[in-house]
């Protein structure tokens, strides 16, 4: 190696400049948390845990804060780590009872508890029928339509519903290719695997007293979770098969089977006319799905328990930027609801009094 | 790999590491650059880059043929490989489609009854961009207006270096292997204004162009939900977008380039302060319209030969460039539309000289500002165009812009404020920097260590505060 006089290079200006560079990036981060914490406060604490199987829940009788640039709310979960009042297993007699399944749109990230389409069904549906109702939120951030199934046996089957209201996550397509594994939550291969294993990864390092520490009370260290575990997420649905274009039959062909074992599974359990389900579909998800679209339209005029209600949601009715829908999409979800079974339970009048 | 992804916040450090503390010799460093570049070429798909070494491999040895030989017609036949080879594989990757499809749709409408084949193949990324640099080589070589590389290795750095590979600046031989053969020592000038303009160009992009993504991406989805008010709020976040991302990403190459002892060309000169269409191609994506003009305009417009081929040669030069940035028609009309407007401007110049004196002057201050607003306006109706999905979807936009509709309001109309006033702050800044010596870099430059230290705080706490949860990519690495 040569020295540096030879080289030609000038270590002093060099090192004046590092450090300048080193100082602002700690006074950054220093206005950065202090900001945040001012301003912006995150999620210090991930609410979520994974159960024995796989299965990711909010942390049972607790209040989480969700507040960012979008949307400041409050997520209330029950014992059982569902959004809601518990209700008894138990159905008491006269009660007309609605199990909602889905993704965090179900869940309702972004409102308030009152504000979620699951309440506000509940209080509309109450006020109509003038008869008791009973609506429990299953909605789970992050499902998987594989995940449908196995959660109707361990869990929904005992409420024993009259009515599954379900919203499938399209989205979910890309994980299409767990199913064969088995798995409760098969998410070591999917979009999200990364980030769970990420998250795993950050968890350990929780021994590590100082940034146990940081975990516990900055808001910045928060925030760049969030921010890795997303981005982590977006590389690996990039390269997952569903982000190619000759894959998308298959991919269809196998989220249909998925969804019909699952409505199979459904409908069997109380005989062909007992539980219904009845599927909300967004329409303006902007993706053209011919074979899942052929499914639906088939089952949905042929069985009496199956039904699909179209939601065309608009701009409006979501979070610019960040998706999930504000109180105007759930409100426009509940009505559109409230309405379709109204004019179920009209019909189905008309039919018995001929 | 992204520049403003975590895998280039690891890989950045470990090249520039091994670049100035572990190599000493200067074709070691060399080396290490290519290999670097290959590497971050080969995150994206490593297939794509056995098309590159191809491309390089030809050019090199087809230009080394052209000076060696002296026979003119083995020289025109070496140039025809060439920029045949390399227009070859960027029609078939990017345009085959494209016209297989306007096949299709045109044996319809004759009543014929074929359909033909669609290929749907993917886009090697950047690939618009080297393939303009390979054939400035072999033109420039087929006229000898510089000398080749003198090693493969040379050349294949030339066109791969990792900063300008993806999107750009397209950067000729003669601006970039010199370069190659001057010793390179570590400054801390080059270490500053590189930091400088690479967080800057970060800054740019991922706190004004991905915020202002979300408002634009909405409005050009749903045209319709909005009002007249709301669809322009839109346009304006796009020209604001297109601009903040694709000039955010040129200045975090030069940046890049700079702290490994290379200088690229600017690529933007505050396009948005044009106070003339001309000057606004003589700004925006400087590098790309002096290619056309170089290679494409001034040999059309010598071939031609009159007055009217200039406007025509124009119009041609403006519409392949629409072309270049897309397979789609909208882009074509993007590109037509700058062509009228270009031929309107050299009418106005050239030919209303006389009646243009006697109209009544404005105060030049008035004058300016009226003309700035208006080049401004005409460039944001065209990124509708460019924008839009299709040509209905332009129809409809354009269509609520100019005829009053009622509707929603975008959301983010004071992101849209607020950010615009950013840029223009920051376009008024660089804009002025053009007058100063040694521009905007020799001012980063002389400023004392503090300044720059307070510039860099303020943009790891605007990054760490304002950037969106998800990465989004450049807009031009589609193209």
């Amino acid at each position: 190696m040569a020295p540096p006089t030879r080289s030609g290079t000038s270590f002093r200006p060099l090192l004046v400049e590092l450090t300048g560079l080193v100082v602002a990036v700690v006074l950054g981060v220093a206005l950065a948390e202090a900001y945040l914490t001012a301003y912006n406060p995150q999620n210090l604490m991930t609410p979520a845990y994974e159960d024995g199987e796989g299965m990711r829940l909010y942390t049972p009788d607790t209040v989480i804060k969700n507040r960012n640039r979008y949307f400041d709310a409050v997520y209330t979960t029950n014992a059982l780590g569902l959004r809601g009042p518990l209700y008894p297993t138990a159905k008491p007699k006269g009660v007309y009872r609605i199990v909602a399944l889905g993704p965090s749109f179900t869940f309702g990230i972004g409102v308030d508890d009152a504000q979620t389409y699951c309440r506000l069904i509940e209080k509309k549906l109450q006020a109509a029928w003038r008869r008791p109702v009973q609506v429990i939120n299953m909605g789970q951030p992050g499902i998987s339509m594989n995940n449908y199934e196995p959660l109707y046996r361990r869990l929904i089957k005992d409420y024993d519903p009259d009515l599954l209201l379900v919203y499938p996550p399209l989205w979910t397509l890309n994980e299409a290719d767990v199913v064969k594994r088995g798995s409760f939550y098969g998410t070591d291969r999917t979009e999200i695997g990364s980030a769970v294993r990420l998250r795993r990864w950050l968890r350990k390092l929780r021994r590590v007293p100082g940034y146990a520490f940081l975990c516990e009370h900055s808001n910045l260290l928060a925030l760049l979770r969030l921010r890795v575990a997303t981005n982590i997420d977006a590389d690996a649905l990039a390269r997952t098969p569903a982000s190619r274009p000759e894959n998308g039959e298959r991919l269809e062909r196998t989220w249909t089977r998925t969804f019909e074992s699952f409505v199979d599974a459904v409908s069997c359990a109380k005989g062909a006319a007992g539980t219904r389900i009845l599927m909300l579909r967004n329409t303006a998800e902007g993706r053209d799905f011919h074979i899942i679209d052929r499914y639906l339209s088939r089952r949905s005029a042929r069985g009496r328990c199956f039904k699909v209600l179209d939601l065309a949601m608009r701009p409006e009715y979501t979070y610019v930027g960040e998706g999930h829908w504000n109180p105007r999409g759930h409100e426009f979800v509940a009505d559109s609801v409230v309405a379709f079974l109204g004019a179920q339970k009209a019909a189905a009048a008309l039919a018995s009094a001929r | 790999m992204l520049f403003n992804s975590f895998r280039f916040l690891l890989f950045l450090p470990l090249v520039f590491i091994l670049y100035w503390g572990v190599l000493r010799a200067r074709r070691a460093r060399l080396l290490l650059l290519l290999l670097a570049s290959y590497a971050f070429y080969m995150s994206w798909k490593p297939k794509f880059l056995l098309l590159l070494l191809a491309s390089t491999t030809l050019d090199y040895f087809t230009v080394k043929g052209m000076w060696r030989t002296k026979s003119q017609g083995l020289r025109r036949l070496l140039l025809a490989a060439s920029v045949g080879f390399n227009l070859g594989i960027l029609a078939l990757f990017k345009y085959a489609d494209f016209f297989l499809g306007n096949a299709t749709a045109l044996a319809q409408w004759l009543g014929l009854h074929w359909t033909a084949p669609h290929l749907g193949l993917i886009l090697p990324l950047g690939i618009s961009f080297y393939t303009f640099e390979t054939v400035s080589y072999a033109i420039d070589g087929y006229y000898r207006s510089n000398q080749p590389a003198a090693r493969m290795t040379d050349y294949g750095l030339f066109i791969s270096f990792f900063p300008h590979l993806i999107a750009g600046p397209i950067v000729r031989p003669r601006q970039f292997l010199p370069q190659l053969e001057t010793p390179k020592t570590l400054r801390a000038e080059n270490v500053s204004v590189g930091m400088t303009l690479f967080l800057y160009g970060l800054v740019k992009k991922v706190v004004f162009a991905d915020r202002l993504a979300a408002c634009a991406d909405a409005v050009f989805a749903h045209p319709r939900h909005y009002g007249t008010c709301g669809v322009w709020i839109g346009v304006l976040a796009y020209a604001l977008q297109i601009y903040c991302d694709f000039s955010g990403y040129s200045v975090m190459a030069i940046g890049l380039a700079r702290l490994f002892g290379f200088e690229l060309p600017v690529n933007f000169r505050a396009p948005y302060l044009s106070e003339s269409i001309q000057e606004f191609w003589r700004r925006w994506h400087v590098t790309l319209s002096f290619w056309f003009r170089d290679y494409l305009y001034i040999p059309l417009a010598r071939w031609v030969d009159r007055p009217s081929g200039v406007y025509a040669s124009l119009f041609a030069t403006m519409a392949l460039c629409g072309l270049w940035h897309g397979a789609n028609w909208t882009f074509v009309i993007w590109g037509a539309y700058h062509g009228l407007l270009l031929m309107a401007h050299r009418f106005w110049r050239k030919s209303l000289k006389r009646w243009r004196r006697s109209l009544p002057v404005p105060p030049a201050l008035l004058r300016r500002a009226a003309a700035r607003l208006a080049v401004f306006w005409l460039v944001c109706v065209g990124w509708v165009f460019f924008r839009a999905q299709g040509l209905g979807a332009a129809w409809r936009m354009l269509t609520r812009m100019f005829i009053p509709h009622a509707g929603a309001a975008a959301e983010g109309a004071a992101l849209v404020a607020a950010v615009g006033v950013a840029v223009l702050a920051l376009d008024v800044m660089e804009y002025a920097a053009e007058s100063w010596e040694g521009g905007l870099e020799g001012a980063i430059a002389a400023r004392p260590a503090v300044f720059r230290a307070a510039i860099y705080a303020a943009a790891v706490f605007m990054l760490l505060v304002w950037a969106p949860v998800q990465n989004r990519p450049f807009i031009y690495f589609q193209f």
